[in-house]
């Protein structure tokens, strides 16, 4: 489902990556823990096909060029990044989606009693970089689009650094739900976020291992 | 108006030495002009010009070019010395911010502040706000050294001149709310720019880049549609303050010949007021473009907050 | 016309617009130094042949036909060039907004997000300043209209005042506009490098100014913004003594033309020059000619200046055109 092979990754000429492999069957959820700056990011955005190797191959869902890659994927980042337009727009990002399927998506991303006391409510405007909005409503309104977009594989980087305990454990419920039988890798610096996981890959001082397995994959 | 009063108390001493200096360039430059006016006089009565004569109006041409170079060089560093005090500022002003008022930062607004506003600010005062100051500063001198040579042909120049005064100033505020409605769309419109940039890896992911165009080309048709009312005011305007202005020089022409003619003031003295009013008049051709960008730099100014601190 | 501009045009559809704008709008300068220098010239013999009775009716014929061309100007600036400056902004950002949208993330992390606002917004403004703004290329090419038909003129009303004329100002413009401001642009590139920096220091301290109060970072922050500010100021002063120098040259020829002009046409009068009407007239053509000088010299400079907007835009539009996907 998700291969990466001999994967080797340099940011202005300095490698980040050199020689990195691993597989993720399809419907595992493995998750990445590791301290901020390590590369979990880094390796997140490779598997995403937002950044291309310098060497190698990723294959994600049997497509190996970044551009289809990024097709077969839908990604929660840590900050939502929503766009100045309406709260539909920002869910379907312009694309044409059945009412019934965008009915579902708010359920689902846990918006409904929110997006219900809005006058307008999905056409409501966001504002310029929707600051007006709670970090945990921007929050589940990228989540919703993520769930929209309705992909094979969800990549979670630090979808609720900037929340709450509360907004994280709404946020991380949804995520759940949503993500049942769908392919997971889950970027965090909280293993306890990770409960229930098929694999745990850790980054920690140039190492990533597979904590489930006690195997250092790839170390540099 | 209340950070230009910091930015102008902050630099003083700059600001008075360029004050006094385009004062002694501008009475240099008008002190040889009624020097050529003599001249005129000298070439009317087909009198011989003495090599004194020559020497001295040499003299003088000097002066003003060394004075003028001053005058400009003083008054540039001045303006980039208030550049320098707002960029501070509105940093040191971001800084403190969270610290003394335990408030959040709307990043948005303040990194489109940083992109636009105080862009903008900057740039008018690096290149536009000594100009403006100084090209008014010679209009009201010239004026004056006018009134000294000769009151009534002042009032010829004078009363027409306040006529497009009123002109300007009433148009001028007709233009600076279109200017300030499209100021506002620019402000949207860039910062779709921004959110774009920002959000870019979601774009990707979710393949928005057809909505982003979409979103961005409305902003930019609402922009382009305010922006084309500000063009088509400001040639209009442009136009009639230009054909005004043009009529203070015709009535000098003819009130100035018929003095001439009846005795009351000599050529040069016409020619004088000729070669003087061109700083008047010029000044106030041009006030429609100046007022719209004062506005636009005082509006983006009243944007902008700086540490009050300095 | 640099050659990125004409590229840049051209790829936005709009270079044969853009010329047929400045062929309608390039004759107004001339035209207005014609009637300015035909109404002095007949206001002054009208006064000095003590001939009262026709000044009032000069007036009134001089005022038709600065109403007739002012309306001329009026017109082409309100409708065609207006609405070409819009279409130039609307197409160039549109452009630039989708090469920007057609790069990968890894190709868009080459440039920091403050110096890709500064792409999409400012540089864009300079490259329609470039064109259309106060004294840039449009006013330089109706300048250079006007300087070369001024100057025709001139040779047929004195071809030795013209000699003279042209004497002082060449010299003095290849001085003034060639050698003086030869740096100016190197020094805005080196303050707009620097603002672009200084504007990267804002995103930090925007986005994460508490983490700056918590960890006391304020005052090494502030000391770097200083830093950077500090080096705007500098590389805009050096900009600024070069542009006073070229004032002070162009001033040096204006006033010394002037003054050489009515001291050898004094001597002139009653042989090759008519009258005092003429020379006045002779001198007006030589102003207009100095004017037409002097906007060009400052349109260099200021084209110079909003290149450097130019030449970052073209990069972009550039990489999109060479960029396979």
């Amino acid at each position: 489902m998700i291969e990466l092979r001999n994967v080797t990754y340099k940011y202005e000429d300095h490698p980040v990556f050199q020689g990195i492999s691993f597989r993720v069957e399809k419907g595992q959820k493995v998750g990445i823990v590791g301290e901020s700056g390590c590369g979990k990011s880094t390796l997140l955005k490779l598997i995403a096909g937002l950044y291309t190797p310098a060497s190698g191959e990723i294959i994600v869902a049997g497509k190996s060029a970044a551009a289809e890659i990024t097709k077969k994927v839908t990604v929660v980042m840590q900050s939502p990044m929503l766009l100045p337009m309406s709260i539909r727009e920002n869910i379907t990002m312009g694309h044409d989606y059945p009412e019934e399927w965008i009915d579902m998506v708010i359920d689902a991303a846990n918006i409904r009693s929110w997006i219900d006391t809005l006058d307008k409510g999905l056409d409501t405007y966001l504002g310029d970089r929707a600051d007006e909005l709670s970090g945990g409503q921007a929050q589940r309104i990228a989540i919703a689009r993520a769930i929209c977009k309705n992909a094979e594989i969800l990549l979670l980087d630090e979808p609720t650094s900037a929340l709450d305990g509360e907004n994280a454990a709404c946020v991380l419920e949804a995520l759940n739900r949503y993500a049942a039988d769908k392919t997971v890798i889950h970027v965090t610096h909280r293993p306890e976020h990770l409960s229930g996981y098929d694999r745990i890959f850790s980054m920690k001082a140039g190492k990533l291992s597979d904590e489930t397995a006690g195997v250092i994959i790839y170390e540099s | 108006m209340s950070v230009l009063r910091i930015l102008i108390k902050r630099n003083r001493i700059w600001v008075a030495i360029s004050i006094i200096l385009s004062l002694v360039a501008n009475l240099t430059n008008m002190i040889y002009m009624y020097y050529v006016g003599e001249l005129v006089n000298k070439i009317e009565e087909r009198a011989v010009v003495s090599m004194a004569f020559i020497v001295l109006l040499a003299a003088f041409i000097l002066l003003s070019v060394a004075t003028l170079f001053m005058n400009q060089y003083v008054g540039r560093i001045t303006a980039e010395k208030m550049a320098h005090t707002l960029r501070i500022g509105y940093a040191s002003k971001l800084i403190h911010r969270s610290a003394e008022q335990g408030k959040e930062c709307d990043t948005a607004a303040a990194m489109s502040v940083a992109q636009n506003e105080l862009a903008q600010s900057d740039g008018y005062l690096t290149n536009t706000f000594f100009d403006i100051t100084g090209m008014l500063f010679t209009g009201i001198l010239a004026m004056a050294f006018m009134f000294l040579q000769n009151v009534l042909l002042t009032l010829v120049l004078l009363i027409p001149t306040l006529l497009i005064l009123i002109y300007v100033g009433f148009s001028s505020r007709s233009l600076s709310t279109i200017v300030s409605a499209a100021q506002d769309e620019k402000r949207k419109m860039n910062q779709a720019g921004f959110t774009t940039v920002h959000a870019f890896p979601a774009v990707k992911i979710f393949e928005g880049e057809e909505l982003c165009k979409k979103a961005m080309d409305e902003r930019l048709v609402s922009w382009t549609k305010h922006q084309t009312k500000v063009g088509r005011f400001a040639a209009l305007y442009n136009t009639l303050s230009g054909i005004l202005s043009r009529v203070p020089l015709m009535l000098l022409l003819l009130a100035g010949g018929y003095m001439v003619i009846k005795g009351k003031i000599l050529m040069g003295t016409l020619i004088l007021f000729l070669n003087l009013q061109n700083s008047l008049t010029q000044a106030i051709m041009n006030l429609p473009n100046w007022i719209a960008g004062f506005k636009v730099f005082t509006t983006n100014l009243s944007r902008i907050e700086i540490e009050k601190r300095g | 016309m640099n050659h990125r501009v004409i590229r840049i045009l051209k790829e936005l559809g709009l270079w044969k617009t853009f010329v047929i704008v400045m062929i309608l709008r390039s004759p107004f300068d001339f035209l207005n130094s014609v009637l300015n220098a035909n109404m002095l010239e007949s206001f002054i013999r009208l006064t000095d042949q003590r001939d009262g009775d026709n000044l009032s009716r000069t007036f009134w014929i001089f005022l038709l036909f600065t109403l007739l061309l002012f309306a001329y100007n009026a017109s082409i600036w309100a409708t065609v060039a207006v609405k070409t400056d819009m279409m130039l902004h609307r197409r160039l950002r549109m452009k630039l907004l989708e090469s920007m949208l057609s790069r990968t993330q890894q190709e868009m992390e080459e440039y920091s997000e403050g110096d890709w606002i500064t792409r999409l917004n400012s540089d864009v403004d300079k490259v329609a300043d470039y064109l259309t703004a106060p004294i840039n290329f449009m006013h330089s090419m109706i300048a250079v209209v006007n300087f070369v038909l001024s100057s025709v003129i001139l040779i047929m009303l004195n071809p030795t005042l013209f000699g003279v004329s042209l004497f002082l100002m060449i010299p003095f413009f290849i001085l003034s506009s060639i050698v003086i401001v030869k740096n100016i642009p190197k020094f805005r590139k080196n303050a707009q490098e620097s603002f672009a920096r200084y504007t990267n220091w804002m995103e930090p301290i925007i986005e994460a100014g508490d983490a700056i109060t918590v960890f006391d970072g304020q005052d090494i922050v502030l000391d770097k913004v200083r830093e950077e500010s500090e080096k705007i100021m500098r590389e805009n002063v050096k900009a600024h003594r070069r542009t006073a120098w070229s004032l002070a040259v162009s001033a040096a020829s204006g006033m010394t033309g002037y003054l050489l002009l009515l001291l050898i046409g004094n001597s002139m009068i009653g042989t090759m020059i008519k009258d005092f009407a003429a020379l006045i007239k002779i001198t007006q053509y030589r102003g207009r000619m100095m004017m037409g000088v002097m906007c060009v010299n400052s349109g260099i400079n200021n084209m110079k200046s909003n290149l450097t907007g130019v030449v970052r835009v073209d990069e972009i539009l550039k990489a999109e055109t060479t960029d396979p996907g």
